[in-house]
């Protein structure tokens, strides 16, 4: 099986650069029947690599341990589906992972453009067969997933332990799919670029593409948030890690582009701007590969030391060189057809949220990589932790906040100081209200005041936007309320999909603003019988328990919670003891919106620290997290309106076919 | 007209400086960062641990040296090798020494980066500050080019209203019907 993987990446790489010679060939000189082969060759691609994997993991699932990535990723005592997502466990694997999703992409965009985009597909399928290309090459030559041992051995050392959870077998593919499916805009902008073809239709194409990019990266980041909440037992979910870092950093510019594209759109601006964001995201989702492979900066996340890194240095650089290079000589040709009419307008709202998303862009990059040049710079490495980040992020996300308000109201091209009143009157009273409600309550966190204002202030802003809309149906179209609702949605679901989306991030930031700012915590070195108290919450220690099974030692503590006198859950915080690792894990225990009954308010969040059973003595450590669950149910809710905002409209997807089929036929003719 | 529209554009750039100022200013009273004595309100009714500000002082400013878990500090962390270290800050300070001694003990044994965050002295200031002007100079950068647009917005329609290129296009307009629809 290892070798039949290995031809067949190897086949792969055969096939990527004839893929690449035969879209240039054809694009040069007209031949289509080039392109056509070049495409093909995409395809070719896509089954070989797609082959490849399924050899690995059928490797994996057979125990096979003559191949050395197998053994140093799994034991034959892993459950099956840990086995499967051992895949990602390493390096290689977790590179084979990247390429194999680029691969399939790859062969979507050819099928979905057989009939469209033709300019533009030799230099969209030369571009991705280019980046397919150098992972192969990484795979064939500096980290091969089917290396045999040296020896076979008749046992796997297992996956790492802190890999096996649930959340962690999807995070990594989650994110993967949306690092990887950055590249398919990527290769869409050059080839605009490439062939001087910078109308909108390339916009339009990439649409779809740029939003399940941004939506995979945006769920595996939450996904990472919540397997470091369960996982790593310290009570939080986000620690500005290097490679946290790495992920968010692509998911703001793509969250930038996604907004900016609109304007390009509308009013036919933005067009530089646009290719700058879609060649930064990409250039941010290799530099985040590249941070995580090569070992320059320290991660819980990343891979020991390896000589990936100056190979992913080069190819970065490459990328940047080639890409600034394209879009300087075609700047004559980028020119914005409208002007600004006011600073008060949509747009100017929509840039300063742009702004904003590079300003954070660029504070997480500058915390990130500010160790390595300290190093290069002073001679010693300092560490940037997360107090750094948060004096910066804390503002500007505040201000983010507000722009989000602002924005969907605020009228395109010009608003009258009517236009501001009639749309923002009731939400900044919302706003005060909630921030004064807050005072009356006695909370004198600044900070989280403000927060909370400003989430009223969106919410309102988004709110008022349905119920105006709802209205608008009940008049033109004799609907109930409800009728007007759905059919508001329904009829144009970008942009209600869009507002949904909003909806999910302000919970969200209610979620990050309450368990950030009024956090509480309490350590307790306990003997059986005795408690402890956090909050309204009473915690006693009632009774401990070790178990073993074939891959660990188990010892949980039981904790007996009780508010207000009166008995309402039971935690098992508990320390795993893997025994091919010998690593020690902490499996927190938690009340909240998973625990039945749900318990939405707060979280009670227990870890079993220091179990001594020689001395009798436990130290147990709690957190009360406020308003974290906000969190998760926002992303669940992000899920769902980035779905209404996909879901197909059809006679407007009509309407753009035609028009791009005529414009096509009109620059065939001419 | 225009006049007018320069005023509101002075005061929208002074209300943006300002409010930017305000807003980012750490020690300003919007950002200031007070200690929340909520966070460490502890109510323990068996055998507590409570760490005092002085050892709190020290370890949320040293990273946990474990290895596996960067970013986190000794007061956060949950490894056994924290655990120990907040003990042995605990004993410490009892025994007389200062959190100021016991944080430069630390880094004298593990070296800087031991520290959470770099000192705000000497040319880690620049690390401290460059996202504020990159910010500052973003935010100014994005009004000078929307004064830019909206500048030439302004002359675009000037230009159209003069009664000479008016006409112009009256006439270049009435033409048109009339080829258009003899």
């Amino acid at each position: 099986m290892a070798d039949f993987g290995y031809i067949c990446l190897l086949a792969a790489l055969l096939a990527a650069i004839w893929g690449i010679l035969a879209s240039w060939l054809g694009h040069q000189n007209r031949y289509s029947d080039f392109v056509r082969s070049g495409e093909r060759a995409a395809m070719a691609v896509g089954a070989l690599i797609t082959m490849s994997t399924l050899s690995l993991i059928y490797s994996f699932l057979a125990n096979d341990y003559s191949i050395l990535y197998v053994a140093q990723n799994s034991s034959s005592t892993m459950p099956p589906v840990y086995k499967v997502t051992a895949l990602w466990g390493g390096q290689a694997g977790s590179l084979l992972l990247w390429v194999w999703f680029l691969s399939v992409f790859s062969l979507i965009v050819v099928v979905q453009n057989r009939h469209r985009n033709r300019e533009l597909m030799p230099a969209v399928t030369g571009t991705l067969m280019t980046v397919v290309t150098f992972f192969l090459i990484m795979l064939q030559f500096i980290s091969n997933p089917f290396a045999a041992m040296t020896q076979r051995s008749a046992e796997g050392m297992g996956l790492n332990p802190l890999l096996q959870n649930p959340f962690m077998a999807s995070h990594p593919p989650s994110l993967y799919l949306g690092y990887v499916g950055v590249a398919v805009p990527f290769a869409f902008g050059m080839a605009a670029l490439l062939t001087g073809r910078l109308g909108n239709d390339w916009i339009v194409t990439i649409r779809r593409w740029s939003l399940f990019a941004w939506f995979f990266l945006g769920i595996g980041i939450l996904q990472g948030g919540y397997w470091a909440y369960v996982e790593l037992g310290w009570g939080g979910y986000w620690g500005w890690d290097p490679v946290e870092n790495a992920s968010l950093m692509p998911w703001l510019t793509l969250t930038a582009f996604i907004h900016s594209v609109m304007i390009q759109e509308k009013k036919g601006m933005l067009k530089v701007w646009n290719l700058i964001l879609i060649i930064l995201t990409f250039c941010l989702s290799i530099f985040g590969t590249f941070i995580t492979r090569s070992g320059i900066i320290s991660s819980v996340h990343s891979f020991t030391k390896s000589s990936l890194g100056p190979w992913f240095a080069g190819f970065w650089i490459v990328i940047v060189l080639v890409s600034v290079t394209l879009l300087v000589l075609r700047l004559p040709r980028l020119r914005t057809e409208n002007t600004l009419e006011s600073l008060l307008s949509r747009e100017s709202a929509f840039l300063f949220n742009n702004i904003l998303f590079i300003a954070i862009c660029f504070t997480v990059f500058w915390g990130t990589v500010y160790p390595i040049l300290s190093e290069a710079i002073q001679g010693t490495r300092v560490s940037v932790g997360p107090p750094w980040f948060n004096q910066w992020i804390v503002p500007l996300g505040l201000a983010l906040i507000f722009v989000t308000g602002v924005g969907p109201l605020i009228a395109w091209r010009k608003a009258s100081g009517q236009n501001l009143r009639r749309n923002f009157t009731l939400p900044a009273s919302a706003a005060i209200a909630s921030a004064l409600l807050l005072a009356l309550m006695g909370i004198r966190h600044l900070r989280a005041i403000l927060a909370f204002a400003l989430c009223a202030f969106v919410l309102s802003t988004i709110a008022s936007e349905f119920h105006r809309g709802a209205r608008a149906r009940m008049k033109t179209a004799a609907e109930s309320y409800g009728q007007g609702l759905m059919s508001l949605v329904a009829r144009n679901k970008r942009r209600y999909g869009g507002y949904l989306v909003h909806v999910g991030m302000v919970m969200i930031f209610v979620g990050i603003a309450g368990s950030s700012a009024f956090q509480q915590e309490a350590v307790a070195s306990l003997k059986l019988g005795e408690s402890f108290s956090l909050g309204p919450y009473e915690m006693k220690f009632a009774h401990t328990a070790s178990s073993h099974d074939e891959h660990k030692d188990v010892l949980s503590a039981t904790l007996e919670v009780s508010r207000d006198g009166r008995q309402i859950a039971t935690l098992r915080p508990e320390k795993y003891y893997y025994r091919a690792s010998e690593q020690p894990t902490t499996e927190v225990a938690i009340l909240g919106m998973f625990s039945w009954p749900p318990n939405l308010g707060d979280d009670l969040y227990t870890i079993l620290v220091d179990p001594n059973p020689q001395s009798g003595g436990y130290t147990f450590k709690a957190y009360l997290n406020p308003l974290i669950s906000w969190i998760w149910i926002g992303g669940f809710v992000v899920i769902v309106g980035t779905q209404v905002a996909v879901l197909p409209e059809f006679q407007r997807q009509r309407a753009i076919v035609k028009d791009a089929a005529a414009r096509e036929a009109q620059s065939v003719a001419s | 007209m225009r006049r007018e529209r320069d005023r509101r554009t002075r005061i929208a750039f002074l209300t943006v400086a300002v409010a930017a100022a305000v807003f980012f200013l750490p020690g300003s009273q919007v950002s200031s960062q007070t200690p929340d004595p909520m966070r460490h309100e502890e109510g323990a009714v068996s055998g507590p641990i409570v760490e005092s500000p002085e050892a709190m002082a020290v370890t949320s400013q040293i990273q946990c040296f474990c290895g596996g878990c960067v970013n986190q500090t000794l007061h956060d962390c949950t490894c056994g090798l924290a655990a120990r270290e907040r003990r042995s800050v605990a004993e410490a300070l009892a025994s007389g020494r200062t959190p100021d001694a016991l944080i430069a003990a630390y880094i004298a044994e593990h070296g800087v980066q031991v520290r959470i965050v770099p000192e705000k002295r000497g040319l880690n200031l620049i690390g401290w500050w460059i996202p504020f002007a990159a910010a500052a100079s973003g935010l100014a950068a994005l009004l000078l080019v929307l004064q830019g647009w909206r500048r030439r917005g302004i002359a675009l329609e000037d230009a159209a209203r003069q009664p000479e290129t008016e006409q112009r296009y009256r006439d270049r307009l009435e033409r048109e019907i009339r080829e258009f629809d003899p």
